[in-house]
């Protein structure tokens, strides 16, 4: 009865709140204080999948909820990714029928790695994807260890299928030994190296044992094939392999088998993860590869979180990018760099969170600025709150102190592009802070998913 | 001159490859033949050739993995410490030094070179910003902190809170000062953010390795070339300047 009440409650909450253009999370909370376990008494669809992760989560969910629309599946997503309890029980309660029987066939989440863990202990999911775990956010999320062991006491004992990216030592560890374990990761990648590239290398010891962890080569950061000789904690065997080699330039393969194709330029190396996750994904939730290759085509291009813009007489793009997450600024530098032509690179750190107070700039000395020393990158541009904290961080790099200015003000910054710009602009910066610098130029094109 | 980056791999969470680096730097610029070694985990360490030794923070797995490492050193660091040879130990590495690490099931025990204990909880992790004090410095001291546990039982303070929070939760005192051995829960480059500091550090540095006579030399002109030209100072003390003002006005 209880249970009746909570879905019927939340129900007409739901319908009042929409009309009234509301948020999410009042009927849900309502719901839960009538019965705090409403979600496990719920019929659930046959097939639910939380996808998670450092980055590229929203990028994996919207590409599989496309791929799902396109092969008319009856599915339910969070679009937008609520990281609350209560969004999510309005959610689920939603698409119930007053019996408590989902009316989808599938439901799919985006969670943050925080909200994640809380999540799973209101209900289970038939697969946990995990893209990879990085230093990122630390007052949400305190270290990559403390993340993992946080999820891990979650799914430990529980028959949920982990997807996972075998290329990163710590999601590894979720499936080491494990039945019920689903992999993917790349064999072959363009710009693949045998010694590690980042200032910082989080798979120098196995997360196992603690030995060192041994690398036959490295994807980027600490991505890549990687074994430990004391405890044979090793890269996976994968069933779902990508290989993106100089042959298939336009695109990729999976499983030798399938081709993907990219059609669009200044794609970061990480984007290729999110395809083969969101691949991987979609077909553990039964559409067929061939099926999801051909609806991949009607969706890439609308994807990637670029803005191109026009300032005066010059053309830019904006890599939106995250702050607090070194990986994330490598990927957009290295864009930067394999460019190849005459540019100029603007950095924008206003506010580093938009979530919590921190003036944490400790991730600035884990990204790899040493990469703009490339002879292309004519000027470096850095402006916002923490423009002064970037620079002194630039100068300790053999990056030639001439090549940077240095402005507190984004306009004072927008002002001096207009004069000195050299070739193209390239700006990096997070989502918190991009509508100051775009509100000041002209947008032409804007292909990007805010998260 | 030689400095000494203990566990550079190991204990690597949050950019503090900076606070060697920038010793390095500042030393070379004002004349002095310094080298930097690193030693990571297993390396043969032969503690009594450096004159300063820095350890970053890491994961508390790998925190417990350096106890295991340097608990064979356990002597020579002790005389060292007693010896007035400089530390600066940032984050969660300085609870090594301690007595005993107790987590939620069990305990390990640690170097034990100061009587502090350190206990560590899973539930909860504490991230956050502070301003501290210290009679080593006439400025305050910015940073951030990033910890899953609690301090207790250290007598000679580092610090005085100003903002934030110390040794545990509502502790108005933050880090050990014995000796010449530094450690703070302050986690990231702490040396090139607080350029104030740095001055005093490196004048203790200087006496010690030096003599009297450099540390009186007050002139702290550094030359204009190289990477710690005029534009450097500039950046570094507006930094400064703008972190310590937004944090104060958290502060009231």
């Amino acid at each position: 009865m209880k249970k009746f009440t909570a879905i019927l409650v939340c129900k007409v909450l739901r319908f009042i709140g929409k009309a009234l253009k509301r948020g999410t999370s009042l009927p849900g909370k309502i719901a839960l204080k009538i019965d705090p376990n409403i979600l496990k008494k719920i019929e659930m669809p046959r097939r639910i999948l939380i996808v998670t992760g450092s980055n590229g989560k929203t990028s994996t969910v919207e590409m599989i909820a496309h791929i799902l629309e396109k092969n008319s599946k009856k599915f339910a997503f969070n679009k937008g990714g609520s990281n609350q309890i209560q969004g999510v029980t309005t959610f689920i309660l939603d698409d119930c029928n007053l019996f408590g029987r989902a009316k989808s066939d599938i439901f799919l989440f985006e969670a943050d790695e925080h909200f994640a863990k809380r999540m799973l202990n209101f209900f289970k999911p038939t697969h946990l994807l995990i893209t990879n775990l990085y230093r990122d956010q630390q007052v949400r999320n305190g270290n990559p260890e403390w993340v993992y062991k946080g999820i891990e006491q979650s799914v430990n004992n529980t028959d949920i299928t982990m997807v996972l990216n075998a290329n990163d030592p710590l999601v590894s560890c979720f499936g080491f030994n494990k039945e019920n374990t689903v992999w993917f990761g790349f064999d072959n990648m363009i710009g693949t190296t045998r010694e590690i590239t980042s200032v910082y290398n989080d798979g120098k010891f196995c997360p196992k044992c603690k030995n060192f962890l041994e690398y036959e080569y490295y994807h980027y950061n600490h991505i890549g094939k990687f074994c430990c000789e004391n405890c044979g904690f090793k890269t996976a065997k994968t069933q779902y392999t990508g290989n993106y080699t100089e042959e298939e330039k336009e695109g990729f393969l999976i499983n030798n088998e399938y081709k993907i194709k990219i059609s669009f330029e200044n794609i970061s190396i990480g984007f290729y993860y999110n395809l083969l996750a969101a691949f991987a994904g979609s077909n553990l939730l039964g559409i067929k590869a061939e099926d999801i290759c051909k609806s991949l085509e009607s969706f890439v291009s609308k994807i990637f979180r670029v803005v191109k813009f026009d300032l005066d007489k010059y053309n830019g793009v904006l890599l939106i990018s995250k702050h607090e997450n070194s990986v994330s600024y490598d990927q957009s530098i290295r864009v930067i760099v394999e460019y190849n032509e005459p540019c100029t690179a603007v950095i924008i750190v206003d506010n580093i969170s938009r979530k919590y107070s921190t003036n944490n700039i400790s991730w600035f000395y884990d990204i790899d600025f040493e990469m703009f020393k490339s002879e292309k990158v004519k000027k470096i541009i850095l402006s916002g709150f923490y423009c002064n904290d970037l620079a002194v961080c630039l100068s300790l790099t053999e990056i030639p102190i001439e090549k940077i200015s240095v402005f507190e003000k984004i306009p004072d910054c927008i002002k001096y592009l207009r004069d000195n710009t050299e070739g193209k602009i390239f700006v990096i910066t997070c989502f918190s802070d991009k509508d100051k610098f775009l509100e000041e130029v002209a947008v032409c094109d804007v292909n990007e998913i805010d998260s | 001159m030689k400095v000494l980056h203990l566990y550079p791999n190991l204990m690597n969470l949050y950019g503090e490859r900076a606070n060697p680096l920038i010793l390095y730097l500042y030393l070379k610029n004002k004349g002095i033949q310094v080298t930097v070694e690193e030693r990571d985990f297993g390396d043969e360490i032969n503690f009594k050739t450096y004159d300063v030794v820095y350890i970053g923070s890491g994961l508390e797995s790998n925190r417990k993995q350096a106890v295991k490492d340097l608990f064979k050193y356990r002597e020579e660091i002790l005389e060292l410490i007693e010896s007035g040879v400089i530390f600066l130990a940032t984050g969660n590495s300085f609870e090594i030094f301690g007595r005993n690490i107790y987590s939620e099931a069990s305990f390990y025990k640690s170097l034990g070179i100061f009587d502090f204990e350190t206990s560590e909880q899973s539930k909860k992790r504490f991230a956050f910003d502070v301003i501290f004090e210290t009679e080593f410095c006439a400025k305050p001291i910015i940073g951030s902190i990033n910890k899953c546990t609690e301090i207790h039982g250290i007598e000679d303070h580092f610090f005085k809170v100003n903002f934030g929070f110390g040794d545990f939760y509502n502790s108005e005192y933050e880090g050990i000062r014995k000796y010449n051995f530094f450690g703070t829960h302050i986690t990231g480059p702490i040396l090139v953010r607080n350029p104030y500091f740095l001055e005093n550090f490196l004048d203790l540095l200087l006496k010690r390795v030096k003599g009297e006579e450099v540390f009186n030399d007050k002139k702290r002109e550094i030359s204009n070339t190289g990477i710690l030209n005029k534009s450097f100072e500039t950046y570094v003390r507006r930094a400064y300047e703008l972190t310590l003002l937004r944090l104060k006005t958290l502060e009231v």
